[in-house]
């Protein structure tokens, strides 16, 4: 059932003509709290794969060039002077390190097909051992099968594996036997793999958040937005594949024979056969040409994610543009997390991609971002362009420093209940304006719809392509004057993406027009939600779980606890959908029976707390 | 005579080996070990030893399957069909579809089909071999034994001769003074333990000719048990000798049945 209530034709009726950086176009550079320093040593003549630092300040940088190898600069890279930073080759001859993550001073990076720890064993400073930790993935030829990573828990490391696609977008049918579209995670200590999620596209970027992992796809889905969200185990974020990957709903996703397989989002997120995982965070795709029309995007290629600790926006994620394409800006994304215990939020403008790089022409990128030991950024880019990914470029390394500028900005949007946003301004608004500002906001909102191949498709409350403009709401100024609640007059649809725009008659106390004038808010739940939590990472079930789990006749599952006498436990089976099934609790040494009602078929999510560690464990019946 | 000859030549050869601990061994190439795609395969990684022994290994199967005289074609990210391969599947109605492959240059000593690796996880009816292997989809490549094909590189056969159905896991390799070794196991199944195995491949032209000499390390190997090569190279036995060590060639593969250091030597 759609609860929009009013409907107009045309999706930019109310939109103003005149238009400005950071209001329906692309800021200009990079934001106020903030600026850029172009740190590229001379030696670097190659596109960056990706960066982590050593505890001692040291940068680990791979190349994405042929031949791709890992350096490492010294620590004066985050010194006042970087140009005396000067580096060393540590590796050689890997598959397209795309990922690095260090641990313990130890270096790992993920290659296109493998996942290898790099030892010096005579300390001489080059890499004598390349060690596989895990290749336990399926890779062919088909370069499109990227693997972008490194995020770490302290149990397992996690990468984002794109599906094998053609030059029309389509995946290759048949995809490779046991080719897993989504992520994978290894753990640390013996290699173990497993398939986390399924349904990806074209990996952006995995990151660290809250404690959690988080990760972007360039168009997921093919929806006409870029996909963020911090996946969980078993589930699917809708790219389907021929045959079905892992966790993919079975039957009903033949990409060749049904290109837009989902008629309504309903049924996208909803229906039985489909049960796709909502995105966390569409971040509308910057284009030209979306089928439908409505508000320009706001990035083309995002990449690693990166959870921001200092300045005013603390606690919210930056998610840099790895295209160098015009158009193309890193975005600010505010993130909240609501009752159902999902995140959702609104993207922002930030800063564009062009002031990264000091070549104009070939700069332009921020494809790997990692926070180092001064608390600042270091973008390193890879110069990616729209068609594929070419990479003949030579791109910056850059550093992102925090200012104590702070403008006039959208710090927030916030969804308090079915028929109600909260904004959250930098600074108050102008008394001048009085407490009634409905008239300077403007509120467009559609779903996106997947497809097999590219040029679908936003669609509007008709289900045709298109936007929706949302009228009849009320904008009120609260008493700190810094934030303005929006009432609509009937409950907002779930699922679908709010655009909303204030204009430039929106102004501070001190008379500053906003830098930002838009935010793109997802709306999955209704809130209102809270701060996002720091979550302690699941340990695995195996091989050190004090606990076994085995199977019995007539479908029985049992669970036997084998630790001291009175450790408490708590076990609970739930569904992808969030759904619990079942919930128990006692005292070990014990053993639990779930009869066959209890354990539904398909798979669930086995969570188990033993004392005061987490476990869990996909189950599939 | 000519055998001895050559066993000497291997010794004289590792004994050089070991006293250049300290010296770096001179490649032929800069970038002398590099894990490329070929167009079959990923997970391929290529040695140069020589100008006259450049030889490939397939990781997931831990084996030598190629091994030629020449250099590199380079390869990398080509845009153009670097064979006239159209019916292959990533060559999307005759155009190259994102082929980044790696190519030898050079005279072939041999070159064998090698299994492709499918995950563990992998559903085994997604690798149906009349639907997957069809002409136009994916190039037919023999199938392993781990998922009940006839292709094994490596096997191991315990007292009774009985084939264990052992997995062979590539471990890691090792680069230290230009001295390029494969590590890998062999894990024996019901926690059996594993055989660790390493490779190290070198070039010699002692007395003359061409010969590649394979130094192979193993440990771990059960009593009565033995551990077989399948897959010494090419198609011509005779040109495999052991020149060193315990092992035995019988029936076109390398027998093992001991712990310790066994030198294979190729003439070509």
């Amino acid at each position: 059932m759609k609860l929009i209530p009013y409907i107009l034709p045309l999706a930019l009726a109310s939109l103003s003509l005149a238009q400005r950086p950071g209001d329906r176009q692309n800021v200009a550079g990079v934001h106020p709290s903030y600026t850029v320093e172009n740190i590229k040593p001379a030696d670097i003549t190659w596109a960056v794969g990706g960066m982590d630092f050593m505890s001692d300040g040291r940068l680990v940088i791979t190349s994405w060039r042929d031949p791709y190898e890992v350096y490492i600069l010294s620590n004066a890279i985050v010194g006042p002077n970087p140009a005396t930073a000067t580096m060393k080759k540590f590796a050689t001859g890997l598959s397209e390190a795309l990922g690095v993550k260090v641990v313990n001073d130890s270096i790992y990076v993920l290659e296109k097909d493998q996942l290898t720890l790099l030892l010096d064993n005579d300390n001489d400073g080059t890499a004598d051992e390349y060690r596989a930790v895990s290749y336990d993935w399926t890779k062919s030829v088909n370069s499109k099968e990227y693997a972008i990573g490194l995020a770490f828990d302290g149990t397992w490391f996690y990468g984002l594996f794109g599906d094998p696609t053609v030059s029309n977008g389509t995946s290759v049918d048949p995809t490779p036997a046991g080719r897993q579209n989504g992520v994978l995670r290894f753990r640390k200590s013996d290699g173990f793999t497993e398939a986390f999620t399924g349904g990806g596209r074209v990996p952006g970027g995995v990151g660290m958040a809250y404690g959690q992992v988080w990760v972007t796809e360039i168009q997921g889905g093919y929806r006409v937005s870029n996909s963020l969200y911090n996946p969980k185990a078993g589930r699917w974020y809708g790219r389907p594949v021929d045959p079905p990957s892992k966790f993919q709903p079975a039957g009903n996703l033949n990409p060749n024979t049904v290109p837009t397989p989902y008629s309504s989002v309903d049924q996208l997120y909803g229906a039985a056969g489909y049960n796709a995982t909502p995105i966390s965070v569409n971040i509308p795709f910057k284009t030209s040409s979306v089928a439908g029309g409505g508000p320009a995007g706001l990035a083309r290629s995002p990449a690693q994610p990166v959870e921001v600790k200092h300045g005013p926006f603390a606690g919210q994620l930056l998610v840099p543009e790895s295209d160098r394409e015009v158009g193309g800006e890193m975005v600010r994304v505010f993130l909240e997390r609501m009752p159902n215990g999902e995140y959702q939020g609104a993207a922002f403008h930030f800063t564009r991609n062009t002031v990264f790089g000091a070549n104009a022409t070939n700069g332009r990128a921020c494809f790997t971002m990692v926070e180092g030991p001064d608390g600042a950024f270091y973008c390193g880019g890879n110069g990616a362009n729209a068609a594929g990914w070419g990479r003949a470029t030579n791109v910056g390394l850059d550093r992102m420093k925090l200012t104590t500028v702070v403008p006039f900005d959208i710090l927030a949007v916030r969804n308090m209940g079915p028929n109600t946003f909260e904004f959250e301004f930098t600074k108050p608004l102008a008394a001048g304006l009085g407490d009634d500002v409905s008239a300077y906001l403007t509120v467009n909102t559609w779903w996106d719809r997947i497809s097999e191949v590219y040029g679908c498709c936003r669609r509007n409350a008709a289900n045709a392509n298109g936007v929706t403009v949302v009228t009849g709401m009320t904008a009120t100024v609260q008493a700190n004057r810094a934030k303005v609640t929006v009432t609509f007059p009937a409950a907002l649809s779930k699922y679908w993406i709010y655009y909303m725009r204030w204009s430039d008659n929106i102004v501070s106390s001190a008379n500053e027009t906003l830098y930002g004038t838009e935010a793109w808010y997802t709306l999955n739940a209704y809130g209102p939600g809270t701060a996002p939590v720091a979550v302690q990472p699941d340990r695995p079930a195996a091989p050190d779980a004090p606990f076994t789990v085995s199977r019995m006749a007539g479908g029985v599952m049992r669970i036997k606890f084998s630790v001291a006498n009175a450790t408490p436990y708590r076990v609970s089976l739930t569904g992808l959908n969030g759904r619990t099934f079942a919930r128990k609790q006692g005292l070990g040494p014990d053993e639990l029976l779930f009869q066959p009602a209890e354990w539904p078929a398909g798979i669930t999510v086995l969570q188990v707390r033993a004392g005061k560690t987490n476990y869990s464990r996909l189950l599939s019946r | 005579m000519k055998k001895l000859a050559i066993r000497l030549c291997a010794v004289a050869f590792l004994a050089l080996g070991f006293a250049a601990v300290s010296a770096q061994v001179t490649r032929p190439n800069a970038l002398w070990f590099n894990r490329v795609i070929s167009l079959e395969r990923s997970r391929e990684m290529y040695v140069a030893l020589n100008s006259n022994m450049w030889v490939m290994y397939d990781l997931p199967q831990a084996v030598l399957f190629q091994a030629w005289q020449g250099g590199t074609g380079g390869g990398a990210f080509v845009t153009g069909a670097p064979v006239n391969a159209t019916n292959q599947y990533w060559f999307y109605t005759g155009t190259p579809q994102f082929p980044h492959v790696w190519r030898p240059s050079g005279t072939s000593y041999f070159k064998d089909s090698v299994a492709e690796y499918f995950a563990t996880y992998t559903n085994p009816a997604h690798i149906n071999t009349t639907s997957y292997y069809v002409a136009g989809k994916w190039p037919k490549q023999p199938l392993s034994s781990a998922w009940g094909g006839p292709y094994s590189a490596w096997t191991v056969r315990n007292g009774s001769g009985q084939n264990v159905n052992a997995a062979i896991r590539f471990r890691a390799f090792t680069v230290p003074n230009n001295v390029f070794t494969l590590k890998f196991g062999l894990i024996l199944p019901d926690n059996g333990g594993e055989i660790s195995v390493s490779e190290s491949p070198e070039y010699s032209n002692l007395p003359s000719g061409n010969h590649l000499v394979r130094t192979f390390t193993f440990s771990g190997i059960p009593a009565n048990y033995q551990v077989r090569l399948e897959k010494m190279g090419g198609n011509n036995p005779a040109v495999w000798s052991v020149t060193s060590g315990s092992a035995t060639v019988q029936g076109g593969a390398m027998v093992q049945t001991a712990n310790g250091q066994t030198v294979l030597n190729g003439s070509f």
